[in-house]
């Protein structure tokens, strides 16, 4: 068998394809959240104007 | 508390080539610090951050600064390009810390500490905006050949054949290096600004004073501030560099290192991005029209008449290789993350049958930008104007994240930030949100502001 005795038990392969425990988010950061939700429903229009405005002007 | 399930004992380990070549690269990395040996331990260690601060001097990085040379010469832009880079290695070094603690990605992370909603919106961001930035960068490289009489299809064809190249070298550390030493070529704007006999005093009093100050501070200012800032902090890096640390293996013994890598980093790409300003405060002093200047071969055509040919030359070359780098690390950094996401493998230590994924997404995405750029009458404009109202947009979410991450005490334990660390890091984040936002609004209504 190889030596992996220079890796740590988190960086093998078997061990980083567990995926982690999901965060027990505070309603601080939720309200973070949802508030960053807003902001990305208000930045995907603004692209897809900023890109068919460029359109128009060649 | 373990946020794992129970790990495999050492009877289920089935080693892969991904493990056993990074235990080879740990196996030099411990030699060298049990031998005391520091200069050949940074050596060993030095590699993402150079790369992902060189990278991010990109084509339409390097075409930013040469704007703001050409328009207000060397004054209050160059302390402004050294502020930008502190800036931007506050925000990296959290994503050394992150990949050392956690050993995983950036969108890994994402996915499964803030669940799918943001975990696939950071991945369809980051590929997006990575697809069309691509893009430019073979406008870059294109623009640069051009210069040297060049087809399109000549520049962007061996472009596109270099980075498959460095694909095929399937060893991360050999990737690193070849990347390493391509990315010396962004030091050619070096030479290239000697050619243009600079004022060394009037440097040294800019970098002192910030003085002269620019004048009109009308939007073009404002637009030359934000497209700054946009060319030295974008969502990419954070996810290229968290990455690539875990890819190399790093751990919290190596964080002084990786610092150490990040700052050097740093102070390159501000050096060749000075450069870049001082070479173009020629065409300032000589009063040329810069709204004719627009891509890399525009630039080294302006100054052949005024630095000389060896000067236009080197610039040129520095373009190409900008626009390359980029492409490389870009490439990566989506494949990094949709393998990150998908739970597939996503290493340069694989083999192809083991990294269908994690090289499929570099070679097609490369394939699709080398492809555009060379459709007659394609949008390269509207693309351009796109990526950047994209990464400014979606700068604010992207470092959001980090912030949240790096002060997850579950996942980072006693490398979590700090107080000191975040309000360092709170500082630039809103301040680089703020800037994104702000691009982002006059981008898209350019007349809010009077000229």
């Amino acid at each position: 068998m190889s030596d992996l005795s220079s890796l740590e038990p988190g960086q093998l392969t078997s061990v980083t394809r567990m995926p982690l425990a999901r965060a027990k988010l505070g309603r601080g950061v939720l309200i973070l959240l949802a508030l960053m939700r807003l902001y990305v429903l208000a930045a995907i229009p603004i692209v897809a104007y900023a890109f068919i405005r460029a359109l128009q002007a060649g | 508390m373990s946020l794992l399930g129970s790990l495999p004992g050492p009877d289920q380990i089935v080693p892969d080539r991904e493990d056993v070549l990074r235990a080879l690269d740990r196996a030099r990395v411990q030699a060298a610090r049990a031998a005391g040996r520091g200069m050949s331990l940074f050596w060993l260690i030095l590699g993402p951050g150079v790369l992902v601060m060189l990278g991010e001097n990109d084509g339409p990085s390097m075409v930013s600064y040469a704007t703001t040379g050409a328009t207000y010469g060397v004054g209050f832009f160059a302390p402004f390009i050294v502020l930008t880079f502190v800036m931007a290695f506050v925000v990296q070094e959290m994503t050394v810390r992150l990949g050392a603690a956690t050993h995983r990605g950036h969108s890994e992370l994402i996915f499964q500490r803030f669940g799918p909603f943001w975990g696939y919106f950071a991945l369809f961001d980051l590929a997006f905006g990575n697809l069309l930035t691509l893009v430019t960068e073979f406008i870059a490289i294109q623009a640069g050949g051009l210069y040297f009489g060049a087809p399109p299809w000549l520049s962007v064809g061996l472009g596109g054949l270099v980075v498959f190249a460095s694909l095929a070298l399937r060893r991360y550390v050999t990737w690193e290096r070849a990347l390493m030493a391509l990315a010396l070529g962004n030091l050619l704007f070096v030479p290239a600004a000697l050619f243009a006999h600079p004022d060394g005093a009037k440097l040294v009093t800019a970098l002192a004073t910030w003085r002269p100050l620019p004048s009109p501070m009308g939007t073009a200012f404002l637009t030359l501030i934000l497209a700054n800032v946009g060319a030295t902090v974008t969502p990419w890096m954070i996810f290229f560099q968290q990455s690539a640390v875990v890819d190399k293996g790093l751990t919290r013994a190596d964080l002084p290192q990786g610092r150490l890598d990040t700052a050097l980093g740093a102070a390159v790409a501000a050096i060749t991005a000075i450069a870049t300003l001082v070479v173009c405060s020629a065409l300032f002093d000589a009063h040329v029209d810069v709204s004719k200047l627009n891509d890399g071969a525009d630039f080294a055509t302006a100054l052949q008449p005024l630095i000389g040919s060896a000067g236009a030359s080197l610039f040129a070359l520095g373009v190409i290789e900008a626009g390359l780098l980029a492409a490389m690390t870009i490439s990566t950094s989506s494949s990094y993350a949709m393998g990150e996401v998908f739970k597939v493998g996503h290493s340069h230590n694989l083999d192809f049958k083991h990294g269908k994924l994690f090289f499929g997404v570099a070679v097609v995405s490369t394939l699709v930008a080398g492809t555009v750029v060379l459709i007659p009458g394609a949008p390269l404009v509207a693309m351009t104007l796109t990526v950047n109202v994209i990464a400014t947009l979606l700068m604010a979410p992207a470092l959001l994240f980090l912030l949240l991450l790096a002060n997850d005490r579950e996942i980072m334990g006693e490398l979590a930030n700090g107080r000191l660390a975040n309000l360092a890091g709170g500082v630039c984040i809103v301040a680089i949100s703020l800037i994104g936002a702000i691009y982002g609004v006059i981008t898209v209504f350019p007349d809010l502001l009077p000229k």
